[in-house]
């Protein structure tokens, strides 16, 4: 319809002008995603938080918006086929390119399994880190997983280089988040190798904190059971990347598990104070 | 007894919700109805799926090294394959390739070593603070 997002721009532009919200409201949730994500209408129509309250994880475009959030399924049903989401960036940034022919997805809610002894990964863009955690001290990082093997490090999340973020399981089966040196979470409690879990770490300005839930997705800090979470107060700005490669299961800490989604955001969406 | 195969993978297209090839993803967002796409990967040659067979696995761009259980006989057999193949570039598109497009080498500890450090870049990772083995 539009020849760019400059045309696109331009039209919801006059849209808020003639018509206001109301007008921008009346062309739909992307409409209203776009033009506050362009800086023409103000970020009040349902902070990333809320958005995430209500996600029934059953679709990226239910999380994912043009401002602040970014999630990818495990959905493609072709073996050996990329990932691509949906959210704050475009193109090649929305595309996780797999490794080590991953058998394709199943399921519903779709899900790929991915398997250390064929060295299976994905990795992803600098673009998709800088526009939701770098540059900012209000990020979030979830990741809903299953069934992850017993013992050996697995780094299931790991921005490998300059700056380091990771969510990893030990050997030893606890779950340890690391946001750059700023933040150095290990539970108390081991993660459990069957059933669903979601790794989580996320920064209000306040706060960096982490954490794994069994089960079901956690919305709040007391979501996760006392051995299952950690908190460092810091209002610490992430820096943009630097170097090095980023990953869904580092290919030099192979985990074996089964990925259903992750979520990356600039807004901090666990609220922290409930 | 292993051998060394090196491959050439195949690059997959990303295609759009009518499934047409596109030939850029530039500037598109994947909303849903507007300009949605999906598709990407590469097609890898059959053994892979041995998995039993499979001992050592290096892949980096479109480069495939493994290091796979079976004789030399076996082995070589893959450098002269001349089989015509087809593979989903999209829900409605199939394409034809060959097996020889794989560009299969069988290399010798030599070789291997030099790919390994010269292209893959192996060399032991230290982890960072916090991670532990």
């Amino acid at each position: 319809m539009f020849r760019s997002d400059v045309d696109r721009r331009g039209f919801l532009k006059s849209c808020y002008k003639i018509g206001g919200i109301a007008a921008i409201m009346g062309l739909g949730i992307s409409a209203v995603e776009d033009a506050m994500g362009w800086g023409i209408l103000p970020a009040v129509v349902g902070s990333g938080g809320s958005r995430w309250v209500s996600w029934n994880e059953l679709s990226e475009e239910g999380l994912g918006d043009t401002s602040r959030n970014f999630v990818i399924f495990g959905e493609n049903t072709s073996a050996g086929g990329d990932e691509t989401g949906l959210g704050i960036v475009s193109g090649a940034d929305l595309v996780f390119t797999q490794s080590g022919n991953i058998a394709g997805a199943t399921g519903t809610p779709p899900h790929r399994p991915l398997v250390s002894a064929s060295s299976q990964y994905f990795t992803f863009t600098n673009g998709l880190f800088d526009a939701t955690l770098g540059g900012t001290n209000t990020w979030t990082l979830i990741m809903k997983i299953a069934d992850i093997a017993n013992g050996g490090t697995q780094l299931i999340f790991d921005c490998y280089g300059d700056p380091r973020v990771y969510l990893y399981k030990q050997a030893t089966n606890e779950f340890s988040a690391h946001a750059n040196a700023q933040h150095v979470g290990v539970t108390t409690d081991t993660v459990t190798n069957s059933g669903i879990v979601y790794f989580c770490m996320w920064s209000d300005g306040v706060y960096i904190r982490s954490g794994f839930k069994l089960l079901t997705k956690p919305t709040k800090w007391s979501d996760f059971d006392s051995g299952k979470r950690n908190s460092t107060k810091v209002n610490y700005s992430m820096p943009s990347w630097v170097n090095g490669t980023l990953f869904i299961n580092n290919s030099a800490f192979l985990g074996d598990f089964t990925f259903y989604y992750l979520v990356m955001s600039r807004a901090c969406l666990i609220n922290n104070s409930a | 007894m292993t051998q060394w195969i090196k491959f050439e993978l195949i690059i997959r297209p990303f295609w759009n919700r009518y499934g047409d090839i596109l030939s850029s993803i530039d500037g598109m967002r994947n909303r849903k109805g507007v300009d949605e796409f999906t598709g990407g990967g590469k097609v890898y040659p059959d053994i892979v799926n041995q998995k039993g067979k499979i001992k050592e696995w290096h892949e980096k761009g479109t480069v495939l090294l493994i290091k796979v259980n079976i004789t030399e006989v076996e082995a070589k057999e893959h450098e002269t394959k001349d089989e015509k193949l087809k593979y989903k570039a999209s829900p409605k598109i199939e394409k034809e390739y060959n097996y020889k497009d794989f560009k299969a080498k069988v290399l010798n500890d030599i070789q291997v070593k030099k790919l390994k450090e010269d292209f893959f870049g192996i060399k032991p990772l230290s982890p960072e603070s916090g991670v532990t083995n």
